[in-house]
This record gives C-alpha cells, structure tokens and sequence, in this order.
C-alpha cells in the first residue's frame, strides 16, 4: 500500500500547459473590453460636450470673449473625441485570441504611450482654457467658485480613470511576464 | 471625501489584484502536482483531464479573493479541485476516448501500476473516489472528513471498502 502511495504521489503527467495560458488570456481579454468601453465612453461624451459650446457661447453669465472661449472649448472636445476614438479604433485592433502574447503586449505598450502623449496635448491646454475662463471671470465670484467645485470634481474623476486605464494595460502588458512563470510551473 | 475615499479604495483595489496574481502562480508552481493527480483521478480521458485541470485553476483564480485561511491551503485546494471534478461529471460527461494522459516515468514498472490504479479508480462512485484519492495523498481521515463532509467514521468504511478492491486487483 505504501509502494501504491509513494508511487501516486510521484506521478507527473505530460499535460497540455495552454489551459493556463486561457486563464491570462481570458484576464487580457476582459481588460482589453474594459479599455475598448472607456474610449469609446469618453469618445461619445466628449462628442456631445461640442453641441453645448454654443449654449455656452450665448448665455449667461455674460465674460468678455466668450464666443472666442466657446470656440476654444468647442475644438478642444473635437480634439478629445477624435483621440479617443483613435484610441478606440487601435485597442479594438487587437484579438487576444488571434495574435500572439508578444504582439498584444506590443500594442499595449504602444497605445499607453500614446495615451500619456495625447494627455500631454490635452491636459496643458484643458489648464490654459480654464485658467482663462478664471481671468475673464475674475469679477464674478459665483462662477469662479463654481469652476473651482468643477475642477477638484472633474480631477477626482480623471485620476479615478487615469487609474483604471493604466491597470488594465499593465495586465495587457504583464502577460509577457506572468506567461513564461506559468510555463516554468 | 467620497471622491478620496473612492480613490483610496481604488489604489487598494490594484494593489490585491497583483497580490492575488502572485499567490495564484504561487499556488500554480506549488500545487500543481497535486492538483493534477486529483484530476488524473477523475479523468477518463486525456482531454477529460485537460479540461478537470482548467476548472480548477479558474476556480482557484476566481475563489482566491473569498479565502480567508479559514482552513489549510491544502484543505482548501482540494475541495476546489474536487468539487470541481464530481460538478464537471455530474454537468457533461464527455464521451470516452482511451486516450489518457501520459505518465512521465522511466520505470515502466511504475508507469503499468500507475495506470491499472487510475482504471481501478475509474470504477469506484465519485465520493469514494475522492476519498480515495486524499487517502492516496497522505491526508489524515480527519482532514479527508473535513473536505468531503462526511462523518469520520463513513470515511473509514468507505476507505476500508475502497482499499479491499484495490487489495483484489493487485
């Protein structure tokens, strides 16, 4: 009984290892539809922020320049909508399914630097067109308090989804890593 | 204060996913052997096995975060795994091919009796064939009476009975 046992215990058998690749596989996949949903999200909204420029531009509270500011905000949301679309368009060319682990590692890396590269764009310019709203603004206190509520409001939020854009590329990207520890297994 | 407290539940959220990717290779590189004899166990097949094994890794991958070490890794690890196998019966039972998956062992001795005990297994009703199987693993009766939820006693007749038709085969 004892030989069965030790010899049941020594068994090692000659298994497929690619079912613990389906499991980092399936990680990268839902990863991949998470980043997919948040472009195509902030792509849509940004799309619907151009149609209130002009509600903007035409009402009240009256600041000098206004339609100039509107303008600027309005090319501002075009800019964001088209790089997040861009954006949109490369995750949705990547197929964990179809390529291979290095390839979808490789494209990750490269969309996360255009991400930083575009926030390098657009997050200068967001600071420019709000401090300007400020300086117009300077004589109408109501509004600044209410652009400082939009500003800690809205920073909250991108830090939230600057957050959960760089977790779930660093998964895409780690499957380079964790795949030869498995394998190693 | 939402916002921050949000923002630290966030932070503290990424940091558990790498935790739990490292336990779970940990579990993986430490467990796997014994997982994989608990699915040679049940498998009738070699495809049979691949997909037992699967399972219990998903499952393993997606319990992880619910265990609180209540009871031993080990403990835990078999209750998956087993779970995981008599379900997977119960649910589908693939059609059988004689295909089984191939022992890594120079002594063919070895390899023979490996696999008359695994058809031996093979006839047993699944309960019996998890006790079986822990037995085969060194488990103490107790622990065995903890994963499976049986009585102490029923196990030990069950083993007994178990060990008898093993004895006739040899």
């Amino acid at each position: 009984m004892e030989e069965i046992k030790n010899s049941w215990r020594d068994a090692k058998f000659n298994v497929n290892e690619k079912e613990l690749e389906l499991i980092m596989f399936k990680r990268r996949a839902t990863s991949l539809e998470r980043l997919k949903t948040r472009y195509k999200r902030f792509s849509n909204i940004a799309f619907l922020m151009i149609f209130w420029c002009p509600l903007f531009a035409f009402t009240e509270p009256a600041i000098p320049y206004k339609p100039y500011l509107a303008l600027a905000f309005g090319l501002f949301f075009v800019t964001v909508s088209m790089m997040d679309r861009w954006l949109y368009m490369g995750v949705s060319s990547i197929d964990c399914a179809t390529m291979a682990v290095s390839e979808v590692a490789r494209r990750a890396v490269f969309y996360r630097k255009r991400h930083f590269q575009f926030q390098i764009i657009l997050i200068p310019y967001a600071i420019a067109l709000v401090g300007a709203m400020i300086y117009l603004s300077s004589d109408n206190p109501g509004f600044i308090y209410g652009i400082i509520f939009g500003i800690l409001v809205g920073g909250c939020v991108g830090w939230f989804q600057f957050l959960k854009f760089m977790r779930d590329y660093k998964i895409l990207r780690s499957a380079l890593i964790l795949l030869p520890l498995t394998l190693m297994c | 204060m939402t916002a921050v407290l949000s923002l630290f539940s966030k932070i503290v959220a990424e940091e558990t996913d790498t935790v739990r990717t490292e336990e779970f290779l940990s579990i993986v590189k430490h467990y796997d052997g014994l997982i994989s004899r608990i699915c040679f166990g049940f498998a009738r097949s070699r495809l049979e096995m691949e997909d037992y094994r699967q399972d219990v890794f998903l499952n393993i991958w997606q319990a992880l975060p619910r265990f609180r070490g209540e009871s031993s890794l080990k403990t835990w690890l078999y209750r998956i795994a087993l779970n995981t196998c008599v379900s997977t019966i119960r649910k589908a039972p693939r059609p059988y091919d004689s295909t089984l998956p191939e022992i890594i062992d120079e002594d063919q001795q070895r390899r023979i009796q490996l696999m008359e005990l695994h058809d031996m297994i093979s006839l047993l009703p699944p309960t019996d064939k998890a006790i079986l199987l822990l037995w085969l693993e060194e488990t103490s009766y107790e622990d065995i009476a903890e994963i499976t939820g049986l009585p102490r006693n029923t196990v030990a007749t069950r083993l007994k009975r178990a060990k008898e038709k093993l004895m006739k085969l040899r």
